[in-house]
């Protein structure tokens, strides 16, 4: 059984946005799992409430790591055109969506900027308990030096890998038609 | 025009610790300079006998959450109530030591040249973990970041302190920063939270337009 999570806080995206995304995983993946929405305003029966109301925004995604099993993560501005099975291929280590082909012209400034090369619109893992523990152990000083958690795990050398093949795509590379297509950074 | 000594540490601080040179920037930012003088400022007027504890005629000093240490140098250059022998900063980030001397190193080779014989060492550790001991063997102990901490936490460290400790604390109402977990309403609020354990208090305030920042003084019950 692979445990979906999806996090919703705060307002930035509407109820609609999680049951499109409900609605797109029954249709493309066809391996046992259950749906959960980690959220501030728990109101569905796959709704859990968050653990952490001191964190604000993305950095609940990061709260997930406490769950432990198989585990798959989708940020809700995503678009799922086809089959997701492939996601479940391996669990061993921690998996993320590698975001090279749209910074491919930021890397003179990637360090300066605290920027990454990962990105975590879609997360794969069993155990990152440690991660998180972390996190909550120095949080001041991580919340200070990256306004996301995509640059904590790149910065702080968390162990992860990128999903293999060609299959995730950014609407900044222009394309919008891939099995799945992040819109991140689209809706501010 | 420009100051080169200061070009040149920044160029360093962009070579050896790049992820970090945004961080150190606003560490040394207008609003922190004036936090920090505003403190020494108000330090230097208040009426504290010291009696408890002096045991020489210079004191030692704990700066909790002391970022890069720019509050230690502000209080070896203002500070004028007695000499200083020695002050404590703790942060638990493991960097800050390293970039400290690289940033402060021409100051600490000019204030030794100049007579002045502050020790300052950098602690990296968690505030919990500072010793008991070093507690009770410092006069002033500061905290700035008041609004980043747990209260129980801050309470904590007060208690381990002896009787007559000067203790210098700052928080501020900024509530939309994800870090300021603890900020007050006001400073009457602020104010409140440390009336069981300090006596003596003074009450500062300082507008930065976009918030306010709120100073406490007071002496260890």
């Amino acid at each position: 059984m692979v445990n979906v999570y999806c996090v919703k806080w705060g307002t930035k995206y509407d109820r609609s946005f999680v049951e499109n995304l409900k609605t797109s995983i029954e249709k493309h993946f066809t391996i046992e799992y259950k749906f959960n929405c980690f959220t501030d305003r728990p109101e569905k029966d796959y709704d859990i409430p968050i653990t952490n109301p001191e964190l604000r925004g993305v950095w609940h995604k990061l709260a997930l790591f406490q769950f432990t099993g198989k585990n798959l993560f989708f940020d809700l501005d995503i678009k799922i055109n086809d089959n997701i099975d492939f996601l479940t291929d391996e669990w061993k280590t921690f998996t993320c969506v590698d975001s090279t082909p749209w910074k491919k012209h930021k890397l003179k400034t990637l360090a300066i900027n605290n920027d990454t090369l990962i990105n975590t619109s879609i997360m794969r893992w069993t155990d990152n308990k440690k991660v998180f523990d972390r996190f909550l152990k120095h949080r001041d000083l991580y919340l200070r030096l990256y306004t996301g958690i995509d640059r904590f795990i790149w910065n702080e050398g968390v162990t992860h890998t990128t999903f293999k093949g060609s299959a995730i795509s950014s609407w900044m590379e222009g394309i919008e038609n891939n099995t799945i297509v992040l819109y991140n950074g689209r809706y501010v | 025009m420009f100051d080169f000594n200061t070009i040149e540490i920044i160029k360093k601080i962009l070579k050896d610790y790049p992820n970090r040179l945004v961080d150190v920037l606003n560490s040394l930012g207008e609003r922190q300079q004036l936090s920090k003088e505003w403190l020494v400022e108000k330090l230097n007027a208040y009426k504290h006998p010291f009696r408890n504890k002096m045991k020489s005629d210079s004191l030692s000093i704990i700066i909790l959450c002391s970022w890069y240490g720019l509050l230690a140098y502000k209080l070896i250059e203002k500070f004028n109530l007695k000499k200083i022998n020695r002050i404590h900063c703790v942060d638990y980030d493991p960097k800050v030591k390293r970039i400290a001397n690289r940033l402060f190193r021409k100051i600490d080779n000019e204030n030794l040249k100049n007579g002045v014989l502050t020790l300052i060492k950098h602690w990296e550790r968690d505030i919990v973990d500072m010793p008991e001991k070093e507690l009770k063997n410092s006069e002033i102990l500061i905290n700035t970041s008041c609004e980043h901490l747990n209260q129980q936490t801050i309470y904590d460290i007060i208690d381990k302190t002896d009787r007559g400790t000067l203790i210098v604390l700052q928080s501020n109402n900024y509530h939309k920063i994800q870090e300021h977990i603890n900020t007050v309403k006001d400073l009457q609020e602020f104010v409140s939270q440390y009336q069981s354990r300090l006596i003596n208090i003074e009450m500062h305030e300082k507008d930065f337009l976009e918030y306010k920042r709120f100073m406490i003084i007071g002496s260890k019950r």
